[in-house]
């Protein structure tokens, strides 16, 4: 590969991703760089709301309105990558019911179409809802895949002949005259360091952004503010299911194939890595939860994680949710001199694509390319399909994963852990949490890809470990017992945990 | 979702104990078996919004609803629940409906065969019905013998009052065994009535037809817990009526009326064993017999209160055996396509049977006994009617 | 009905238990709410394989680690069962076996390294007879997968292997062409080689791959009742040695271990009503006076002048792991537990303090107050998975700990009359 393109893209979010795709639609030579793999920043540790603006109506209406703009257009274009499950709204006879006709006029006002139904009908339709359903609406919301959306971005992208190095940090940037002339990668696996030469950086580091910037000598002031989910074994609603109140914590239920991720809090924290949920959060959450699932604590939970939102100060104004949503797009040329660099922060996972286009688009310009963005105009496609595959050829029985498509997920890569692997295919993210799969997975790998042994081995009992930890925080009831079958299993009856250890001296 | 049995898919742990349960899946491998078609399918159609079923489902249909499955999860999963549930939404090919229909209505040929014994009898082994039955899809083997007796009750009124579900089996093919439960239950002090219920709908439950096995169950309840308001217990000697009414109908009507309804559902023998009545004497001894403990009987968790009995009052020495499905599983075994497979589902039983050289088998359900017998020749008998004998002569 | 013993728990644990006091004569029941975890287990009696658990190198002679564990352990299981009593357990359970028609051997002074499926040994004390090979010191070896067979891989357990024992290891696949339209467990592979004519084109298969004179590694497929039939078959056609690799659950060689030894004390009279939990207790005077299941709404009382707990630890749900305390579920006894439940480390060799966690027992394996010592219940002997102070999985001690807990239990219970100590 050259050594020289016109824009660096850095981060491989949605965001990242999303201009990484418009940059190459419009002819223009880039590359994306991603510290880890593509989506494992808050784009891989979010709600999977495809937000149709209603939960901004009242707060912030010009964001409802990207928000109700993109749902749409994201709908068309991204089919793979969403689930169009609807949403709803409902509001318990404990919540005020003066903000239902706020949160009404503003969804008219914001273009969201709603409709009212009935607590009797919603009920036979949703049955683990509360009784006490005093209003409810149905709204356009969906669910949407973060890792196949970034993936599905730079399938695209890759088409259009742009590039993409993972597992690849940037440690700093070439400067020369107030100018960014290139970037310095260091390769994670290998500890190589190299410089790509360029014409313009876009920052599209999420929370870390402020970090990245930091690199220039640049200051973009970013609280980063964590948000806990947690997954429940089995599809709890059909439809998203929102409190219909002030937004709030714990209100949101969004279902996801097989499994429903609920959430979120809200708390500043002092660290974009900070993205451990804890026993004690998880356990207010389904307090929460409960007013709106009646049954919640009885279900299974199978993970915990937590993702950190980009809040962007401009005066360290306002902090966490009361903080707007709406997205920045910094010119540090017009603060600090610096040529070649734009970031990129705040937003939602829903907005991604405009924000890409409204960065594209000064990028472009300044590159004295005039060419209109058509993100809009052309679907996206998941790289590893899940259609298709007939009983008898699952290797994960949880969630349907084929040998194909494992074969697919690892395509041109020369490395890769299961996670990777996780994210493109579901593998390991059903309720046995990879007991099953993932030594079939090793094994299957381990031949097909002619891995040297050792190699297999690290493949499973680092996705073994992964898991185990995403567990942590929820591993009581059935998910303890999953937790000591899945210990049976590797250290009893594999006895795993030696393999590596030094020859028997037999 | 999420309410109740529903639920219990959360608890799978994927350990497939119950695959190894299950009988169909020892002799079809074509079937899935209770962890797949159950609750991990179950979350994905689930995930499907439950509407249209896999193409896979289609092998529910070969599931016999033994709850072998049930009872082996170490996790309080049951399997059976969702195969059930999710039975009811196949289409299928319309002829093997119309002959599923015919055998879930089994109630209303044995009422008509019932009222003229030898015609149906005789119908049966006539070739022109055998060859139009085989032509629906109906297994050519013996069909049970329609009879029609009357029975005898004491009419005086006692504090003790029993409700006796006779159920189709011994309604229209053995009544004897009514005469039997009735005797025995008066010589415990019951007053003694027959319940005016129809079919429990167990043969419609497993046909799919939860829709209508639905409606037959909330009749049969109200009628039910009218009787139970004025103090009777309902006594079924048919393993599974007994279990269709504490179990079955609770997930098809969950809720208080058919809590109160299971609870007053007993097992004859439950009921002798629980309140310690023994109207029985033990004189001469039958040597030798087998005692196959019926798979609904088993997912009763009530133990095997007959068999007691038996081996304490009659038989010297009786072989309880528990670990064997018969296959007939109701009118599973009567579908032609299934006839092959419901008797190597049995064969294990019948061997067993004929290496232990027992002249007698005794059974609480109607149709393992025709299993049994069409399997192994050997007579098979219901425990009331043998133990019937031994009632104390006072009485 | 009056039973002398009630056993609470149809697992490793409870059977021996049940095997324990019918020995003895006694009227015995086994009340469980599902099978035990033998159908997920491999069907080896591990006993001890590490100790201390952090060494890298497996114990050879567990009899004598042992010796050093009861001294230098004393809350561990182990110590309160004492060496004989394992002893007797173990020439029981051999006995049964033999009777059940699943012969097992080996002994509590060595332990015997066999080839797990990802290709590492593990040491095991007892085990079916037909597994007594040596992998160690056998000269060739062929590792052979099943293409049907989802869990297993020939070469990566064959490549490990090479390492463990530090030589060239052979694998190969064969496809015996059945085609069912869904994916096949080692259960439905072993029930489909009792049929001759798969197990026939298994035979040519092998024979293809040269195995003549070798041992032949191979999952546990091969048979479900009658795997004698189909291992001596195999053996004698192609004049080779056959050893069966555990699998991922669900285990064959679990299963016919649990099939058999429930027939086994069937016929010995003990009875059975599986399916429901131990869900009621009326216990008085530090004696409990009857058990009952709630099946349907309604309580089955099961009195008895003994109780055997054997009713598992997490996994077997004897133990209920909640957000912030972890219950024994049929008496509600103390459970012994550490504060820190979890280590960051899934591998960690120390074992999970979770895991660790249990009803802590005196020597007579009655139930005690983990600070006082006071006996809890005097007419209850708690076995297996249930007690404190172990983790099986990082020992490899599960079905040792089940099999020697679970005699004791069953002849202290059988004895009756107890007091405190
Ligand atoms: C709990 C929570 C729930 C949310 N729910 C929703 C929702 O339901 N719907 C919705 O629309 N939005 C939601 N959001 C917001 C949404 O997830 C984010 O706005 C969006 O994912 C941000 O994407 P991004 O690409 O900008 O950032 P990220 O996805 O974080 O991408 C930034 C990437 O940059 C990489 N990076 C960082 N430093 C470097 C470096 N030095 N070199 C190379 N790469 C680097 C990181 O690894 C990371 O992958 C949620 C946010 C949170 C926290
Ligand atoms: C995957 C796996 C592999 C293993 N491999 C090995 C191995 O290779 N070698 C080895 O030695 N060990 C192994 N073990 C460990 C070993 O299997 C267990 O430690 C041992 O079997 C425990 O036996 P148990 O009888 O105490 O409990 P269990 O087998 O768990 O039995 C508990 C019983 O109690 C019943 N029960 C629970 N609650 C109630 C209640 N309230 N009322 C009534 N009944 C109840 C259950 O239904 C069950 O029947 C393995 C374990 C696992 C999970
Ligand atoms: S239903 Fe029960 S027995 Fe079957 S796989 Fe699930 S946990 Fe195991
Ligand atoms: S009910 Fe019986 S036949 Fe049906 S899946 Fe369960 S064990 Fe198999």
């Amino acid at each position: 590969m050259t050594n020289k393109v016109q824009v660096v893209v850095i981060g491989g979010g949605a965001t990242g991703t999303g201009i990484l795709r418009d940059l190459a639609l419009r002819g223009i030579d880039s590359l994306l760089v991603e510290q880890n793999d593509l989506a494992t920043g808050t784009s891989g540790r979010f709600h999977g709301l495809l937000h149709s603006g209603a939960r901004y109506v009242v707060k912030d209406l010009h964001s409802a309105e990207e928000c109700i703009q993109e749902n749409i257009i994201l709908k068309e274009i991204a089919p793979d990558c969403i689930e169009d499950t609807g949403g709803m709204f409902i509001a318990t006879k404990n919540d005020d019911l003066s903000y239902v006709n706020q949160w009404l006029e503003g969804c008219e006002k914001a273009g969201i179409n709603t409709g009212e139904v009935s607590a009797q009908e919603l009920l036979k339709e949703e049955p683990a809802l509360t009784p006490d359903i005093v209003k409810a609406y149905y709204v356009p919301d969906a669910a949407v895949d973060g890792f196949t959306l970034a993936a599905a971005n730079v399938l695209s992208a890759n088409k259009a002949g742009a590039q993409v190095k993972t597992y690849t940090k940037v440690v700093g940037f070439k400067l020369e005259q107030n100018k960014v002339r290139g970037v310095y990668l260091q390769n994670k696996r290998t500890g190589k360091e190299e410089l790509v030469g360029c014409d313009y950086v876009i920052n599209a580091g999420g929370a870390w952004a402020g970090q990245i910037a930091a690199l220039a000598g640049q200051n973009i002031n970013i609280s980063p503010d964590k948000g806990v989910l947690v997954i429940f074994n089995h599809r709890i609603t059909n439809r998203v299911l929102n409190h219909l109140r002030p937004p709030g914590d714990g209100d949101i239920f969004v279902p996801h194939g097989s499994v429903t991720v609920f959430g979120t809090t809200s708390r500043l924290t002092s660290s974009p890595d900070d993205n451990e949920a804890t026993r004690g959060e998880v356990l207010e959450l389904l307090a929460e939860g409960s007013n709106l699932v009646p049954d919640l604590k009885e279900m299974r939970l199978i993970r915990a994680f937590a993702g950190v939102r980009p809040i962007y100060q401009p005066e360290g104004g306002e902090v966490g949710r009361e903080a707007t949503r709406d997205f920045t797009l910094i010119d540090h040329s017009r603060f600090t001199g610096l040529q070649g660099m734009v970031s990129v922060v705040g937003g939602k996972l829903t907005t991604f694509r405009l924000m890409a286009k409204v960065a594209v688009d000064m990028v472009a310009g300044r590159l004295g390319i005039d060419k209109p963005c058509i993100t809009h105009l052309e679907k996206i496609y998941a790289p590893v399909p899940r259609n298709g595959a007939k009983p008898g050829e699952y290797l994960c029985q949880c969630e349907m994963v084929t040998k194909k498509m494992l074969d697919q997920a690892v395509l041109e890569k020369e490395q890769f852990s299961l996670s990777d692997v996780r994210r493109l295919t579901r593998l390991g993210m059903g309720p046995c949490q990879g007991t099953f799969c993932t030594f079939r997975a090793a094994g299957y790998y381990h031949e097909s890809r002619g891995l040297k042994v050792k190699a297999a081995n690290k493949l499973l009992k680092d996705h073994i470990e992964e898991r185990w930890k995403g567990s942590k925080a929820v591993l009581w009831g059935q998910q303890a017992q999953e937790a000591q079958l899945t210990r049976g299993i590797y250290l009893g009856l594999l006895n795993l945990e030696r393999l590596d250890s030094d020859r028997h001296d037999v | 979702m999420s309410k109740g049995d529903e639920r219990n898919l959360d608890h799978c742990l994927k350990c497939s104990t119950c695959h190894t349960q299950c009988p169909v899946v020892a002799n079809y491998l074509a079937f899935p078996g209770p962890k797949q078609l159950g609750p991990e399918l179950e979350r994905l159609r689930l995930a499907r919004g439950g509407k249209a079923p896999f193409e896979i489902d289609e092998a529910l249909n070969y599931c016999t609803n033994c709850k072998r499955c049930d009872i082996a999860c170490p996790h309080g999963v049951k399997p059976s629940y969702y195969n059930i549930k999710n039975k009811a939404k196949l289409k299928g090919k319309s002829l093997n409906k119309f002959r599923d229909w015919i055998l879930a209505h089994n109630v209303w040929w044995g009422k008509i065969g019932s009222q003229i014994p030898s015609l149906t009898n005789f119908g049966l082994k006539f070739p022109l019905t055998r060859l139009s039955m085989g032509l629906v899809g109906v297994a050519n083997r013996h069909f049970p013998k329609y009879e029609k007796k009357k029975v005898i009750i004491s009419k005086e009124k006692k504090e003790k009052k029993a409700l006796y579900y006779a159920g189709c089996y011994a309604s229209y093919n053995e009544p004897q065994i009514i005469q039997a439960a009735v005797n025995i239950l008066e010589a415990c002090g019951y007053q003694v009535e027959l319940a005016p219920a129809a079919c429990c709908g167990t043969p419609m439950v497993s046909n799919g037809l939860l829709e209508e096995a639905g409606k037959l169950a909330e009749k049969n309840t109200d009628i039910f817990l009218k009787y139970i308001q004025q103090g009777f217990k309902i006594i079924t000697t048919c393993s599974s009526c007994g279990l269709a009414l504490k179990e079955e109908y609770a997930h098809m009507l969950p809720g208080e009326k058919s809590n109160r309804l299971r609870k007053n559902i007993w097992d004859l023998f439950e009921i002798l064993d629980e309140e310690g009545i023994l109207p029985f004497s033990s004189s001469q001894k039958i040597a030798k017999a087998y005692y196959h403990v019926p798979c609904h009987l088993k997912a009763q968790g009530i133990g095997v209160p007959a068999a007691n009995l038996l081996k304490a009052i009659a038989i010297k020495e009786l072989i309880i055996e528990d670990s064997y499905c018969c296959g007939i599983s109701g009118t599973y075994g009567f579908k032609k396509e299934k006839y092959a497979l419901s008797m190597a589902i049995g064969g294990p039983l019948f061997q067993d049977i004929k290496e232990s050289q027992v002249p007698l088998v005794i059974t609480d359900c109607g149709t393992c006994k025709l299993q049994i017998e069409h399997g192994t020749g050997v007579t098979v008998n219901h425990p009331a009617v043998i133990l019937e004998n031994y009632l104390k002569k006072t009485q | 009905m009056m039973y002398d013993v009630v056993v609470i728990g149809a697992g490793l644990a409870g059977f021996s238990a049940a095997l324990a006091a019918s020995e003895s004569g006694k009227k015995v029941i086994v009340v469980a709410q599902g099978m035990g975890n033998l159908y997920s287990a491999s069907g080896y009696i591990d006993f001890l394989g590490y100790y201390p658990t952090t060494s890298s190198k497996p114990v050879l002679n567990p009899g004598k680690a042992l010796e050093q564990l009861i001294v230098e352990k004393t809350d561990h299981p182990y110590a309160r069962i004492g060496k004989e009593n394992i002893s007797r357990s173990f020439a029981a359970f051999i006995k049964a076996s033999r009777e059940m028609g699943l012969p097992y051997t080996g002994s509590l002074e060595t332990n015997l390294l066999m080839p797990t499926a990802v290709g590492a040994l593990v040491p095991t004390t007892l085990y079916p007879q037909s597994a007594e090979k040596d992998v160690v010191f056998s000269r060739e070896i062929v590792v052979v997968g099943i293409k049907e067979l989802v869990d297993f891989y020939p070469a990566y357990a064959a490549e490990n292997l090479e390492r463990q024992l530090g030589r060239k290891i052979r694998s190969v696949w064969v496809d015996l062409g059945l085609n069912v339209g869904r994916e096949l467990n080692s259960y439905d592979l072993a029930l489909t080689l009792e049929k001759p004519d798969i197990r026939n084109r298994l035979i040519l298969k092998l024979k293809e791959a040269d195995v003549q004179n070798k041992l032949v590694l191979i999952p546990a497929v091969l048979g479900v009742n009658r795997w004698q039939e189909v291992i001596s078959e195999i053996e004698e056609k192609l004049q080779c040695q056959v050893l069966e690799i555990p699998t991922l659950p669900p285990s064959v060689m679990g299963y016919r271990l649990a099939q058999s030894f429930k027939l086994y004390l069937k016929k010995k009279g003990v009875e059975f009503i599986i399916g429901f939990p131990v869900s009621y207790v009326k216990c008085t005077d530090r004696r409990c006076e009857e058990v009952g299941i709630i099946a349907n709404e309604r309580v089955k009382k099961i009195k008895g002048y003994n109780y055997c707990l054997a009713t598992g630890g997490i996994l077997g749900e004897g133990l209920k792991v909640l957000p912030d305390e972890i219950k024994e579920q049929v008496f509600n006894l103390p459970i012994k537990k550490s504060k820190e439940q979890l280590l960051n480390d899934f591998f960690n060799s120390e074992g999970q303090p979770l895991s660790h966690a249990g009803v802590m027992v005196n020597d007579n394996l009655q139930p005690v107050n983990p600070q006082t010592q006071a006996v809890i219940l005097t007419n209850v002997f708690v076995a297996g998975a249930t007690l404190a102070s172990y983790d099986p999985f990082v020992e490899k001690s599960g079905n040792g700990v089940a099999l020697a807990s679970g005699y004791k239990a069953g002849v202290l219970a059988a004895k009756g009359g107890f007091s405190d100590e």
